[in-house]
């Protein structure tokens, strides 16, 4: 097991709290959480602090795309939050590096062009995997780093 | 190996405080290791189901801690249990709990519908499950239109739905025949040593536990031993938690041992020869060997034995092995009998003969013992039925009987019983 210092962070960005319940139990049940530290962002400006922070800034991030986001004084939820977040990541130095995975309901190819074209590593569909098969997709991702 | 299952002083109470409270769990610790095959015995009301749902998130600890995977699920909130249950463990119930108005593939579909899986990869999943059950032409049917066994197999399928690496099965035989409860244990074992799953098995049936590796009887809410299953440890140390209510389909071991224990400890109590079939079951099954059998019957009662004197302790035990020898000599028969009908077996039956009449102090002419040769062979070819030839080696031979007296014909007839038991003699076309 690595020692808890070399452990790969990896940051998941989503408002519904049981797809990060899901995420993180998945973690838990097959062993992933020995391996790599999983953070939990409920919200652009949470991911937006961690992202930035150098002691937190993970190698890996699933990206929800439809999430609430300021517009004009008011708050909306659409999936350009997601895309615009993904967006800032890669055109910053700091943060090109990180490898940036959406994790969507939407299967629209609209959004799956989108985000390959702003720079996302994969484009996972929420409800195409089995948690065993997320599981493994992480590790082969975390392989990459 | 690390542990996936760790319990520290948990206690469960149903209505503290009331009247009725119950004390389901008492102060229960205890470990399993990642990939364990392990048992949960004892009687009915013992707290093993309990302890099973508790693990499995399903019932709620009062106190205690229950580590998965070093986490602690007594903490967890609804959300974070519910999730644990979709993902974590996979159940398989007695009463297989399959929704009636759901075809098979929803059915095993189901658990993953709860984790937002969609439609075309859930049939595509179930369908590969129902496959490796061998039940894939099933998929359309409802289970109303399927057998026990192949309702048991939906919900081994529907278990491992979410691919979790815990499995728990609930008193899974008990509504299966024993041809079915064999192919779900050995399904339960291939994921085990396949898979790596770990599986917890709950049951009050002695010859359920041959694949654990560990068990962990239990009684009135705690686990009062644990020890690693070896056949002959798991025989002789089961004894006082036997509660044992035999199956509608027993096995030839289990039939020959209950119509036995009865006839061998006239005039014990009920538990002593309850105990004794056990025992007498476990040797017939070849789980044990004589002489741990003997020591069994050696050893007091309140130590786990059956408290017979050292003398008949091993008069019984070599019984028993004649008995044991005496069977295979009946299944010879047998199998000569199905290659040729005809066959005279003038040597076997004289061999049963004279085990039969190994005690008999009495003289025997030379017509007597042709005769019940004879009687013998028609016994052993189902033309005459168990009754039948009690009363005719009882008759005298004036009318063409033994003329045996009435209690050497009953002791001749149970003997020959004995090493017949559940024999297939009943199917053979003479």
């Amino acid at each position: 097991m690595p020692e808890s210092n070399k452990k790969i962070k990896i940051l998941l960005v989503d408002d519904d709290e049981l797809i990060r319940i899901y995420f993180r139990d998945v973690f838990w049940i097959h062993g992933l959480e020995y391996k790599h530290e999983l953070l939990l962002a409920n919200n652009i400006k949470k991911a937006e602090e961690i992202i930035n922070n150098e002691e937190t800034r993970p190698q890996i991030i699933f990206l929800d795309l439809v999430m609430p986001i300021e517009r004009d004084g008011k708050i909306i939820t659409t999936p350009e939050a997601g895309l615009e977040t993904l967006k800032k990541i890669k055109s910053d130095p700091k943060t090109k590096n990180i490898k940036v995975i959406v994790f969507s309901g939407h299967k629209d190819e609209k959004f799956q062009e989108e985000a390959k074209r702003l720079g996302a590593e994969s484009y996972l569909i929420k409800g195409d995997n089995l948690p065993k098969e997320l599981a493994g997709f992480v590790e082969k991702i975390a392989l990459e780093i | 190996m690390e542990s996936i299952i760790k319990l520290e002083n948990v206690n469960l109470w149903y209505d503290k405080g009331m009247p009725s409270e119950v004390w389901a769990l008492k102060n229960t610790s205890m470990e399993i290791k990642k990939g364990e095959y392990v048992a949960f015995f004892g009687p009915s009301g013992c707290g093993k189901t309990t302890l099973l749902y508790t693990i499995s998130g399903i019932e709620k600890a009062t106190d205690g801690k229950i580590f998965i995977n070093n986490r602690d699920i007594s903490q967890f909130s609804r959300k974070e249990l519910a999730i644990y249950r979709q993902i974590g463990v996979g159940i398989v119930f007695q009463q297989f709990n399959l929704i009636p108005s759901l075809s098979v593939l929803d059915n095993v579909s189901l658990p993953m519908a709860f984790l937002g899986v969609s439609q075309t990869k859930r049939e595509i999943e179930a369908l590969k499950l129902l496959d490796r059950l061998g039940i894939k032409d099933l998929a359309n049917r409802y289970p109303y239109e399927l057998s026990g066994g192949q309702q048991q197999r939906v919900g081994i399928a529907r278990a491992l739905a979410n691919n979790p690496p815990i499995i728990v099965a609930d008193e899974p035989l008990g509504n299966l025949d024993s041809v079915n409860a064999q192919k779900v244990l050995e399904f339960l074992k291939e994921l085990n040593e396949k898979d790596g799953r770990t599986i917890i098995m709950v049951t009050h049936e002695a010859w359920s536990l041959k694949d654990a590796k560990r068990i962990f009887y239990m009684k009135d809410g705690a686990i009062i031993k644990t020890e690693e299953s070896k056949a002959a440890t798991v025989a002789e140390s089961v004894s006082e938690h036997f509660y044992k209510e035999l199956s509608p389909q027993l096995t030839s071991s289990e039939v020959t041992a209950r119509a036995l224990s009865n006839l061998l400890l006239r005039g014990y109590s009920t538990n002593e020869i309850k105990r004794f079939e056990f025992f007498l079951t476990q040797r017939f099954a070849d789980y044990i060997d004589s002489e741990t059998f003997r020591r069994v019957l050696d050893r007091p009662y309140q130590d786990g034995g059956i408290g017979l004197w050292k003398q008949k302790a091993k008069k019984m035990a070599d019984y028993v092995n004649e008995i044991i020898e005496n069977k295979k000599t009946v299944e010879e028969i047998y199998k000569e009998l199905e290659k040729n009908p005809e066959s005279p077996l003038i040597v076997e039956i004289e061999k049963v003969c004279a085990w039969l009449l190994q005690d008999y102090r009495g003289k025997i002419s030379n017509i007597q013992k042709i005769r019940l040769n004879e009687i013998i062979g028609e016994r052993l070819r189902s033309i005459i039925d168990a009754e039948q030839f009690h009363k005719i080696i009882n008759l005298s031979q004036t009318k063409f009987g033994i003329g045996f007296s009435f209690r050497t014909s009953q002791k001749v007839s149970e003997r020959l019983e004995a090493i017949l038991k559940n024999e297939n003699h009943g199917q053979l076309s003479i």
